[in-house]
C-alpha cells in the first residue's frame, strides 16, 4: 500500500481528527488512543478509503463508531485502561461560575452515544440522517438521543434543578 | 448566559492542542500497532491450524467407531466386486488404522469368476437365513462344487452344522471367521465378522470337502485377506 499518501493524509488531518476525538472522549489521552485506533483501521482499508475520496470523513465515522462500541470499552477495561474519564464530581460554586469547566463535567456524565450525537451535531453540523448512518441507528433514535442529552444538560445547568431533584425544599 | 447550543459549539470547537502527539509519532505508532496486529493474527492462525490438526484425527476416530453401528445404505450394484476397504500402507511405512473401517456398501467380494449368479435359491437340504441381502451363485457343469449362497447381515443367528475345520492362519486379516463342513450333506458353512460391523454368512455346497474348503479359502483370501 502507498504509505506516502496515507502519511500525508494523517499529517494534514491530524488537528481536525484530534479535535474530533477529544470532543468525543473529553480527555486528551483517551482521544489520542481513539485517534490511533481509527487511523489503524483507515490504514488497513486505505485502498478503499482512497478510492472513496473522503478519508477524513471515514476516519471520523470510525472514531464515532469505535467510541460507542461496547467491544472497545470492554477491551479497554480488560487492558486496565479507563473506559472513560472519571465521572465529574458535583460541581462546586466556583465551577458553576466557570461555565466551560462546568459544562465539560456535565458532558462527561453523558453516555458515549449521547455525546457522539452532540459532537456530530455541534462540531460537524451533521444532519440526523448522517448521524444515524454513522451510529447505525434510525434518525428518530438520533433525535430522541439528542433530546434526552440536551434535557439532561439543561437540567444540570439549571441551579434549581438538582436541588428540586434531591427533594430539598427551599427555605421560606 | 449564552444559549446551550452556542456553549456546546464553543466547547467542541475549542482550539486546544494540549495532549496532541506530533503527526510523525502518531503514524509510527499506527504502523507499530499494525505490525503487532499482524503478528497476533499470525500466531492466532497458527494456533487454529494446530488445533484443527489435532482435532481432525479425533473426529475421524470418533466417526470410525460410530460407523460400526451406522445404517448401511442400499446399493444398486449388488454384484460388483469391491476393492478391499483398507488400502495397504506403502513399504517401510507403519500402518496405523484410524478407527474401524466404514461398512461395505457393495456386495460380497471375492467370488470366483466361474460362479454365475442365479435367480432362485438352490434346491438343497440346508437352511438359508434371512438377511439384508441374499445372493445365489451356481457353477457350470463339471465344477468341483455346485454353488454358493451369500447372506449379508443375517437377521437371526444360524447354526453351523458339521465339523469345524481350521482355516489357514492370517488369511482373513482382521475379520473373524468360523467355518464348518458337513461331509454328510456336502455343505460348508462359514460366518465372518468384520471390525466394521459387517457380518457375512456363506454356504458352499456340492462336491467334496477338499473342494469346498479350497473354494472358501480362496474367497476368504480375496475378500478379507
Amino acid at each position: 500500500m502507498d504509505r506516502t499518501e496515507f502519511e500525508e493524509f494523517a499529517s494534514a488531518g491530524l488537528p481536525a481528527l484530534f479535535r474530533h476525538a477529544r470532543a468525543l472522549t473529553g480527555d486528551p489521552q483517551d482521544a489520542q488512543d481513539l485517534l490511533q485506533d481509527a487511523l489503524l483501521r483507515v490504514w488497513r482499508a486505505w485502498p478503499a478509503v482512497r478510492r472513496d475520496g473522503n478519508p477524513i470523513g471515514y476516519a471520523k465515522t470510525t472514531m464515532v463508531r469505535l467510541h460507542s462500541s461496547a467491544l472497545r470499552r470492554m477491551r479497554r477495561r480488560l487492558a486496565g485502561r479507563p473506559v472513560a474519564a472519571p465521572p465529574a464530581e458535583e460541581p462546586s460554586a466556583v465551577d458553576r461560575v466557570d461555565d466551560r469547566h462546568h459544562l465539560r463535567g456535565l458532558l462527561m456524565r453523558l453516555t458515549p452515544t449521547q455525546r457522539a450525537v452532540l459532537v456530530m451535531t455541534y462540531l460537524e453540523d451533521a444532519d440526523d440522517r448522517t448521524i444515524a448512518v454513522a451510529l447505525r441507528r434510525r434518525p428518530s433514535s438520533v433525535r430522541a438521543t439528542r433530546s434526552r442529552a440536551l434535557a439532561k444538560l439543561r437540567a444540570d445547568l439549571d441551579p434549581a434543578g438538582p436541588r428540586t431533584a434531591r427533594g430539598v425544599l427551599p427555605h421560606a | 448566559m449564552p444559549d446551550l447550543d452556542d456553549r456546546l459549539r464553543a466547547e467542541f470547537r475549542r482550539d486546544d492542542t494540549a495532549g496532541m502527539v506530533p503527526a510523525a509519532e502518531v503514524i509510527e505508532r499506527v504502523y507499530a500497532r499494525r505490525r503487532t496486529s499482524a503478528v497476533r493474527r499470525g500466531v492466532a492462525g497458527a494456533v487454529l491450524v494446530g488445533a484443527a490438526a489435532l482435532a481432525v484425527p479425533v473426529v475421524v476416530t470418533a466417526a470410525g467407531d460410530d460407523g460400526a453401528t451406522a445404517p448401511v445404505p442400499a446399493t444398486t450394484t449388488p454384484l460388483t466386486p469391491a476393492a478391499p476397504t483398507l488400502t495397504p500402507s506403502p513399504p517401510g511405512e507403519t500402518h496405523v488404522p484410524l478407527g474401524n473401517p466404514s461398512p461395505r456398501t457393495v456386495a460380497f467380494p471375492g467370488v470366483p469368476e466361474s460362479f454365475k449368479v442365479a435367480e432362485n435359491p438352490p434346491d438343497q437340504p440346508f437352511d438359508v437365513p434371512a438377511g439384508d441381502a441374499v445372493r445365489y451363485w451356481v457353477t457350470p457343469a463339471g465344477s468341483p462344487v455346485a454353488g454358493l449362497v451369500w447372506v449379508r447381515q443375517p437377521h437371526t443367528p444360524t447354526g453351523l452344522p458339521g465339523l469345524v475345520f481350521e482355516l489357514p492362519p492370517g488369511i482373513s486379516g482382521d475379520t473373524q471367521t468360523l467355518a464348518t463342513d458337513d461331509p454328510w450333506e456336502n455343505v460348508l458353512h462359514m460366518s465372518a465378522y468384520s471390525p466394521s460391523g459387517d457380518q457375512d454368512f456363506l454356504i458352499v455346497y456340492g462336491g467334496d470337502s477338499d473342494a469346498r474348503k479350497q473354494v472358501i479359502v480362496s474367497i476368504i483370501k480375496a475378500a478379507f485377506g
